[in-house]
């Protein structure tokens, strides 16, 4: 066989699964579950989507705190941008499928959703790393704002349109009740809070205050991205019903004098 | 008898081979996963490269021919006309919000198309339109006027309250071409509609479906054709957007919002 392209070659006319396989007659199997028997009804349905994120199991309580966790970054206001989208969509008369999907799509942002905790996680892992490597928490968060011109610009803290975070008390709260300990990750994660509030009056937001819980549980800033995949689609469904049952085009309409135009003046095309 | 719990095979023959009209790769010598040579319908890939448009091509894939000059020349036109939905259309909105929202790029496209796949302005339900269409144009004036002001042609009818005065203006510039005989029959009646004073008449969708017809693409067609054409002006919107603050998007008061518990 070709050396160089032997690789592909060699998965030519077949499926290789790490993960499982529905075998007719025998059931469906996922990494060593078989799902009907081991896993329907015994497992929370995020139990299952943890499993498939990150090939590992976890507790009902971690799937607990993950679902609690989805219901505060999801939340029927079509004002934020992935709303909009669910909310435009049913204005335009889409289906529920194709709305959740697009504004679910739009959380894939550097701003906001999952990709912004993968910088949250990456952020706290190093974080750690470094403060246990010798140096002190003030010194590690000024050396971060030098590097963002003095503001605090770091992931996990601050946030945009309002300042605050109403999504941590209720956090904390569950946190408490499924008797998860505070760990290393979230406990230095309260201390960068407390230097940005004497000298900022910014408080740590839910990105931070989930990339330190979920860091504390071992989960790579990768399996917490994919675990995360359908983070704001509930709002958004919910805006799209919202707007889907008015008048189509009554979402936000916007009249012409409504656009400002910065544009160039008047000219013709030129023919050649 | 089978146990009803019990899952059993089908006996589904699937095809051991992909086949396609569209495109023919000829394989490299010394890697069958590398390409040498493409046809597209039979033409060489570089002669279609040197010798036809974007639009030509965009023809070619779907029907298999190239177009004629007057084909090709309609659909450049007809590509022009519908690149941008424009700035209050619902998928630019949507294509700002993932612009300014520093959603990735590389979805401003997805999503603002995804939105472009509604009824309302849009692509949407456009595969069943063109019978309302011919119906129409095989009546009378006097009955087409009867089924348009009834609201009972698609196609037709009023946007925001009104008939549309920009998609009147965009029919007669395409019933200017002899090679289009729906759209001319269109006009005819649009023009029976204003003699008539009647507030309604053709939408964007009713000429984009006639115009389409003519130039002999499929209805199943016309609403996939009519998203690909649209997506330059989606894209440089949100592309726009993707530049600008965060605070550049609308993000309406809690003065402007009502809560309708």
């Amino acid at each position: 066989m070709n050396k160089r392209y032997s690789e592909w070659e060699e998965c030519h006319g077949k499926i290789k699964s790490r993960r499982g396989q529905w075998v007719i007659g025998k059931g469906v199997f996922n990494f060593n579950f078989d799902m009907m028997n081991d896993l329907v009804g015994n497992c929370s349905y995020m139990q299952v989507v943890m499993l498939n994120a990150t090939g590992r199991l976890p507790s009902p309580e971690l799937a607990k705190w993950v679902d609690a966790s989805h219901i505060c970054l999801s939340w029927p206001d079509p004002r934020i941008w992935c709303n909009r989208i669910g909310a435009l969509a049913g204005s335009s008369k889409t289906s529920s499928l194709l709305a959740t999907c697009m504004g679910n799509l739009a959380s894939d942002s550097r701003a906001y959703g999952p990709k912004t905790l993968v910088a949250g996680l990456e952020f706290m892992q190093r974080a750690l790393k470094e403060v246990k490597s010798g140096l002190n928490v003030e010194a590690f968060v000024k050396k971060e704002l030098a590097a963002h011109g003095g503001k605090p610009k770091i992931m996990g803290f601050a946030r945009p349109i309002a300042k605050g975070d109403e999504r941590i008390p209720a956090m904390e709260r569950v946190t408490q009740d499924l008797g998860f300990e505070i760990g290393e990750h979230l406990s230095l994660a309260y201390q960068i809070e407390e230097i940005l509030i004497r000298d900022f009056d910014e408080t740590m937001n839910i990105n931070g205050y989930m990339s330190g819980f979920l860091s504390d549980q071992g989960l790579t800033p990768h399996e917490v991205y994919r675990m995360y995949s359908f983070i704001v689609a509930s709002g958004v469904t919910a805006c799209y019903i919202d707007a889907f049952e008015r008048t189509a085009g009554t979402f936000a309409p916007l009249k012409c004098e409504d656009i400002t135009y910065t544009g160039a003046k008047r000219r013709p095309v030129k023919t050649y | 008898m089978a146990n009803k719990s019990d899952v059993r095979k089908r006996d589904i023959r699937y095809s051991p081979k992909l086949e396609t009209d569209i495109i023919f790769e000829k394989a490299n010598d010394s890697n069958p996963f590398l390409v040498d040579e493409i046809l597209y319908h039979g033409f060489e890939h570089f002669d279609l490269m040197a010798n036809v448009s974007f639009t030509d091509m965009i023809f070619l894939l779907l029907n298999g021919e190239l177009p004629t000059p007057e084909q090709s020349d309609t659909l450049r036109k007809l590509s022009v006309a519908v690149c941008n939905p424009g700035i209050r259309h619902a998928a630019t909105q949507a294509a700002m919000a993932t612009g300014t929202g520093r959603t990735d790029r590389l979805h401003i496209l997805p999503i603002s198309l995804g939105i472009f796949s509604g009824e309302f302005e849009a692509a949407g339900g456009m595969d069943s339109l063109i019978k309302d269409l011919l119906d129409l144009a095989n009546t009378s004036l006097q009955e087409a006027a009867h089924k348009v002001s009834n609201n009972s042609t698609n196609g037709f009818g009023t946007l925001y309250g009104d008939k549309d005065p920009y998609a009147e203006k965009l029919l007669q510039y395409f019933c200017e071409s002899p090679t289009l005989p729906l759209l001319q029959k269109l006009n005819s009646i649009q023009a029976y509609l204003s003699q008539n004073n009647v507030n309604s008449g053709i939408l964007k969708q009713g000429v984009v479906a006639a115009v389409l017809h003519d130039l002999g693409f499929s209805e199943k067609q016309f609403g996939p054709v009519f998203q690909l054409l649209s997506a330059p002006g989606l894209l440089a919107h949100g592309m726009e957007y993707s530049e600008k603050p965060m605070s550049a998007m609308l993000f309406e008061s809690d003065e402007q919002y009502e809560w309708q518990k």
